[in-house]
């Protein structure tokens, strides 16, 4: 086995001491000499006619320098679908929706202004259900786009299904739903726009994406009728992400309006509240799936149809079909697969990216049937799910390559630690789901890559500037790492810059879990430039061939003794007539392929997998749930950094559960019910569960040092290996998200024999029971 | 998020506090904890133009046990109650119930017994922002003349008391003393509340609370609070229950029950006492029946004023009654002083 | 209105004018630049702005400036010494991947240390009910929980020392 000295160390985040001493400075930290406070007025309506903005009133406010309502803005759209003005005009399409803003000398004053402005509402008939929405006598919600269907059509049929459906021994055929759950980033939105005299612009911002904000924020200069100018953005430190970064937001957009307009920075920075209502939760959906077997167990076919609620606009949520695909085609050996998405316009909130970008909602239907398939066909559901494992080599039906591929070993592992041979006990039960996601990228873009510079100093000191983003992962760490390790020096001899696009080269942006694999990549291949550099030099000072060089704590070794420092050697090169300068760059795209008009193509370099375990405890009484024990297993490749890798998957782990159990954003007729922690059920230290990760290394020969992606995967099967285990334990299957004690009982009484589930409190209606 | 200006008032003694009461009247509010009163402040439910701060009043934080009471200051911080070394064996329903409030620690430490107690009723379409509430007509509780928690609307507010530790507090029997300038009364801890949504309290203006008496344990009682949650902190309880019983060991003596969570205030069902009354300990039967009891008298209140369904919420009342009805017997039938009294 | 309150910041005397209606948070940042207690969400109910007054943990989003008067405050920018060593706890957090995105990290840090402060040896459930005010979406509490247990449990040598020879750093 390969040595290192830095790989596969435990090794500390290298802004842990900022953040451990109050020093990291996030957004809510930033302060500009003159700046304004920006702050947005939102609709009062889920679906309305804008008769009036009277700002009179508010205008005449001391302390407010800017109004800005809809008719006083260019044309500018944001999101993929290009349907989303900053500020609206004419009509709006949720309660989120932005009908003036303000800028003034304080928060208070502007808040105050805010609630001086004067709307003239007319309002609409409103559409919430998405299945409701596809009628055609539903209200509309673009009236010029002549449907509530999203013209993004997501449709593969690979095999034959019916063929094999007629074949199969076993069938289900299941509906299951899933609603909205939300980032909850402990640091709230927030955005500080700065135009220079020069029409150059500054924005400070929460963001996964800045090469692509740049490109954002540089349409909306264009709009304002400024071209060739500079954008710059400068990402503080965030207070978390989970995709919720990935795209840019009116708020962003108004800040620059704003400033524009003043002439003065504008920060806008949202309160918890807003957090709540105006950002962009997980995509609910509804999911037809049946799913078949032969005698053997083996699968045949798998067939699902998705309604995917986009709400009023449309961002990275409406695309979350093409991720969905790849447990539908590929997550086990399944021959012959279908799968149909519609995204429909309705006048909820937008939906965005959040950690695993669809892959939860279709493993939550996908592992739910795997369980049931498993019982029809009388087969262990451990055994199932091994006679149906993916293996290295496998090509899925979607053109997926499967190359390190360590799923039956983590089945396996969850099998041996979680111990489904145990004796029951009324009440309990065991569950187990696995996952497949991308691990080496995922080419979403034309483009899938990320630039890395790096320089050394006199002293082995090394600057790496990296396009990737750290919001609180560890991007900036794992790179560390990469570069100690390839340079022969130390983490802490190694600064990686990260936060700002005039020094930081080009990246896509920290989605798809791609950093360590993409960003890493990049920077090895860096590092090596500058490695085989600095072995070449080093030969030629000592007289010692190349080969027999190491490069290691800061000096080269011969025959296992130090010869000559690093920093010695690097100074010489500075001090030496026709001198070098040790600076290296690297872009680095990873070969996997963007999906052809079929769907066909493998999205990722390799994939990720990984199994969940979990034994919970049902409280017949009350329906509540509570977990024993859980039991994380991961292929990841090789583990960097094993403390942030275990991170990664504590923190989705729990990510998961609260998307099982207890959270949701509850929206009563388009408007969110529960926007603060009380109501919104984020799950507490006393709720934190002891999972144990199992990390199963197969060494990627694609990823850096081996490694394969692993930010999402955490997240991804823990729904329904937990809905699974409430079967095991009390006979109840739930088909729909979050699983609170309310439905669980529901079932159970179901079950036992009880007639009524109850009235529905929003709808008023009759709950269907389990 | 800053707060409008009022004038702070730190009275130094209980006579300076009331005084200031008097004269303020209506238009001033107590700051004990502040951990209920600055979230309202700040949602824009209440701009009081004083405010009367009680940390500097050391007589309102005493702890202390009498030949028969145990006596707690209104402004006794939740953490030092806790850390009163006899609560837990003593009052162990009403440790439970300190316990299950907000997070322990944090709000612990800055959340009072008579803040607990004091708290305003909530309600889904009420505890929001001025922004949310905009968008709707003006409630009951607001000041207008609509009910959103009722299904039909209602000219009532019908508001949910979520006060932790009144239910057990009620249960045991304790009483409350209240002053003003010009009284003294000490009531039962059942007439604090009014049941009106509205205005849940029965203090007058310028009264406040400053002491809860707690009867000291008798031979075989026993006391249990419960309470469902979805989470295991800063939550509010989708059911409380506070109960109380008192066995010679074969048979009920007495049984009292209050259910929190489910009405405009603390839910005393009456009706158990005598159902339990003489029935054998460990009668389940006779459990299910107050239960039943208890779940009937909890539907007729129950309003849409949680995030969680009605019908759940009624069912649990049956469910928690039974679970604090059965801890407080256990407790009652290992309480030692019961073989003493045989 | 405005009063003059005087109170120890961080193991430094202060005295400053202030107004009634603000919060001890909005002092602390927006007034003496105390950016290291974060405002999460202004409510009471994440604890990013926790602080120790006169030792106890408290959300000061909630708490009047003016009731520092007289008190004894610290924030996470006094925790370190003097001299810039960490505070045991604040290394453990750093060593135990306690930290990922940091925002909910000041907090968690002072609530720990209210806690061993009173409770030098707390069990696992004693951690999980000291941390319950405090939310995290990054780390699960997991790792949060094993930087106090190494404290705790003297895992890590080092800090012994420090503890030893320096005692609370107060």
């Amino acid at each position: 086995m390969e040595e290192f000295t830095v790989i596969g160390k435990r090794i500390s985040k290298v802004d842990a001491v900022d953040k451990a001493t109050g020093r990291a400075l996030y957004i809510q930290d930033f302060k500009l000499p003159g700046m304004l406070y920006g702050r947005i007025l939102y609709s009062k309506y889920p679906h309305a006619r804008i008769i009036k903005v009277d700002t009179e009133k508010a205008k005449a406010l001391p302390g407010v320098v800017t109004i800005l309502t809809g008719e006083d803005i260019p044309p500018i759209r944001l999101g993929v679908y290009k349907d989303n003005p900053p500020l609206k005009s004419g009509k709006v399409r949720s309660c989120r929706d932005e009908v003036a803003a303000v800028a003034a000398l304080d928060p208070e004053i502007a808040k105050e202004a805010i609630d001086l402005i004067e709307v003239t509402y007319e309002a609409l008939p409103a559409i919430f259900d998405p299945e409701e929405a596809l009628k055609p006598e539903a209200p509309l919600v673009h009236e010029d786009h002549k449907t509530n269907v999203l013209k993004m059509p997501w449709n593969l049929h690979y095999g034959d299904v019916e063929a094999a459906r007629l074949e199969a021994a076993f069938n289900v055929q299941e509906r299951f739903t899933t609603t909205w759950v939300t980032h909850c980033c402990m640091g709230t939105s927030g955005a500080i726009a700065d135009v220079d005299n020069s029409n150059n612009l500054t924005v400070y911002t929460n963001t996964q994406i800045p090469s692509l904000a740049q490109k954002d924020f540089q349409e909306t200069l264009k709009a304002l009728g400024v071209k060739d100018r500079r954008v710059r953005v400068i990402k503080p430190s965030i207070g978390g992400g989970f995709g919720s970064k990935l795209d840019t937001y009116a708020y962003e957009h108004l800040a620059i309006l704003l400033a524009w307009h003043a002439r003065r920075p504008v920060k806008i920075l949202f309160e918890r509240e807003e957090e709540f209502l105006a950002t962009s939760p997980r995509q609910p959906t509804v999911t037809y799936i049946s799913m078949g077997c032969d005698r053997e167990g083996k699968l045949l076919y798998r067939d699902m149809s998705m309604v995917l609620d986009n709400g009023a606009y449309t961002s990275w949520g409406a695309t979350t079909p093409s991720v969905m695909m790849m447990p539908i085609t590929s997550l086990y050996r399944v021959p012959n697969v279908r799968y149909t998405a519609k995204c429909v316009y309705t006048n909820n909130t937008y939906c965005q990216a959040m950690r695993g970008y669809g892959n939860p909602q279709a493993t939550f239907a996908i592992e739910s049937a795997i369980d049931m398939l498993a019982e029809a066909a009388d087969i262990d559901r451990v055994e199932f799910r091994r006679i149906n494992s993916n293996r290295p080599g496998d090509v899925t039906p979607q053109g997926l390559r499967i190359t390190s591929c360590g799923l039956p070993e983590c089945i396996d592992a969850v099998s041996k630690n979680l111990d489904f041979g145990q004796p029951r006990e009324k009440g309990i039960g065991t569950g187990l789901a696995s996952l497949i996601h991308v691990g080496g990228g995922a080419r979403i873009y034309k483009s899938d890559g990320c630039g890395t510079m790096i320089k050394m100093d006199d002293y082995g000191k090394v600057d790496v500037f990296t396009g990737a983003s750290d919001m609180g992962q560890g991007a900036d760490t794992v790179i560390a790492q990469i570069v100690a390790e390839e340079l022969g020096v130390k983490v802490e001899d190694i600064h990686v810059f990260h936060q700002d696009t005039d020094i930081c080269p080009w990246d896509v942006g920290a989605h798809a879990s791609r950093t360590t694999f993409v960003a890493g990549n990049s920077a090895l291949g860096a590092a090596r430039k500058i490695r085989l550099r600095l072995l070449a030099m080093a030969s030629k000072a000592t007289g010692v061939s190349e080969d027999k060089l190491v490069l290691k704590d800061r000096a080269f070794f011969a025959e296992g003794s130090p010869i000559l420092p690093l920093p010695k050697l690097l100074r010489s090169s500075h001090f030496t007539p026709k001198g070098q300068m040790m600076m290296a760059d690297n872009f680095y795209d990873p070969e996997n392929e963007n999906m052809g008009r079929d769907f066909r193509g493998n999205m990722s370099a390799t994939y990720s997998f990984g199994t969940h375990g979990v034994r919970v405890k049902v409280d017949e009484a009350t329906g509540k749930v509570e977990i024993l024990d859980y039991i994380a297993a991961h292929d990841v490749g090789r583990a960097i950094n094993p403390m942030l890798l275990d991170g990664q998957v504590h923190g989705g782990v729990l990510m998961g559960v609260g998307y099982a159990l207890t959270e949701q954003v509850i929206l009563e007729n388009g408007r969110n019910m529960n926007p603060d922690f009380r109501d919104y059920k984020l799950l507490t230290a006393m709720d934190a569960i002891h999972s144990k990760p199992i990390v199963i290394e197969t060494v990627d020969e694609k990823g850096p040092f081996g490694a394969k992606g692993i930010g999402e995967p955490g997240c991804v099967p823990t729904a329904p290996a937990i809905a699974n285990a409430i079967y095991d334990a009390v006979g109840v299957r739930i088909r729909d998200l979050p699983i609170t004690p309310e439905k669980v009982l529901a079932a159970i009484k179901k079950k036992k024999g009880a007639v009524s589930c109850g009235i529905d409190v929003f709808t008023q209606k009759e709950q269907p029971c389990e | 998020m800053r707060l409008p200006p009022f004038t702070y008032n730190r009275p130094q003694d209980l006579d300076e506090a009331l005084e200031l009461l008097n004269a303020y009247g209506k238009d001033c509010k107590i700051l004990a904890g502040g951990t209920d009163l600055l979230v309202r402040m700040k949602q824009g439910l209440v701009a009081p133009m004083n405010l009367i701060s009680l940390k500097a009043l050391s007589e309102l934080a005493e702890i202390r046990e009498t030949a028969t009471d145990l006596k707690i200051g209104a402004a006794a911080k939740l953490s030092d109650i806790l850390a009163y070394q006899p609560v837990q064996g003593r009052w162990p329903g009403l440790f439970e119930s300190i316990k299950a409030i907000g997070a322990p620690s944090i709000q612990h430490f800055s959340g009072t017994i008579g803040g607990n107690l004091c708290q305003d009723n909530r309600c889904q379409f009420y505890n929001q922002s001025r922004s949310f509430r905009r968008a709707r007509q003006t409630c009951n509780k607001a000041g207008g003349s609509t009910c959103f928690a009722w299904k039909g609307g209602s000219d009532k507010c019908h508001s949910v008391c979520q006060s932790d530790t009144a239910p057990i507090l009620i249960a045991m029997g304790a009483k409350v003393v209240i002053k003003s300038r010009q009284e003294t009364r000490a009531i039962p801890l059942e007439e604090l509340y009014s049941s009106i949504g509205e205005h849940p309290l029965t203090l007058g203006d310028n009264e406040m609370l400053t002491e809860i008496l707690v009867p000291v344990r008798a031979p075989g009682d026993g006391s249990a609070f419960e309470k469902l949650a979805y989470r295991s902190a800063i939550d509010y309880a989708v059911v409380s229950a506070g109960a109380f019983v008192q066995t010679d060991g074969n048979q009920m003596l007495k049984a009292s029950l209050v259910i929190g969570a489910v009405a405009r205030g603390p839910l005393t069902i009456a009706t158990i006492e005598k159902t339990l009354e003489d029935r054998p300990v460990g009668d389940e039967q006779a459990i299910d029946e107050a239960a039943k009891e208890a779940m009937n008298a909890a539907e007729a209140f129950m309003a849409n004023n949680m995030t969680q369904p009605v019908e759940y919420r009624t069912q649990m009342v049956s469910v928690i009654t039974k679970r604090a009805l059965k801890l407080a017997t256990k407790r009652a039938l290992s309480n030692k002083e019961v073989s003493e009294a045989k | 209105m405005s009063r003059e309150i005087k109170f120890i910041l961080n193991g430094n005397p202060i005295c400053i004018a202030i107004e009634e209606h603000w919060t001890l948070l909005y002092l602390l940042r927006e007034k003496l630049g105390l950016t290291g207690t974060k405002e999460g969400c202004g409510r009471g109910e994440c604890g990013a702005c926790t602080v120790l007054v006169d030792g106890l943990a408290i959300n000061s989003c909630l708490y009047f400036a003016v009731e520092t008067d007289g008190k004894n405050i610290l924030t996470i920018e006094g925790l370190a010494a003097e001299d810039g060593s960490l505070h045991p706890l604040q290394k453990s957090f750093i060593e135990n991947g306690g930290i990922q995105c940091g925002f909910c990290t000041p907090g968690m840090i002072l609530s720990a240390k209210a806690l061993l402060d009173e409770n030098p040896r707390p069990t696992e459930t004693d951690i999980k009910q000291a941390l319950a005010g405090n939310l995290c979406r990054c780390t699960g509490y997991v790792q949060i929980i094993e930087s106090i247990e190494a404290v705790v449990d003297k895992r890590i040598e080092d800090i012994n020392v420090v503890v030893r020879e320096t005692g609370d750093s107060d």
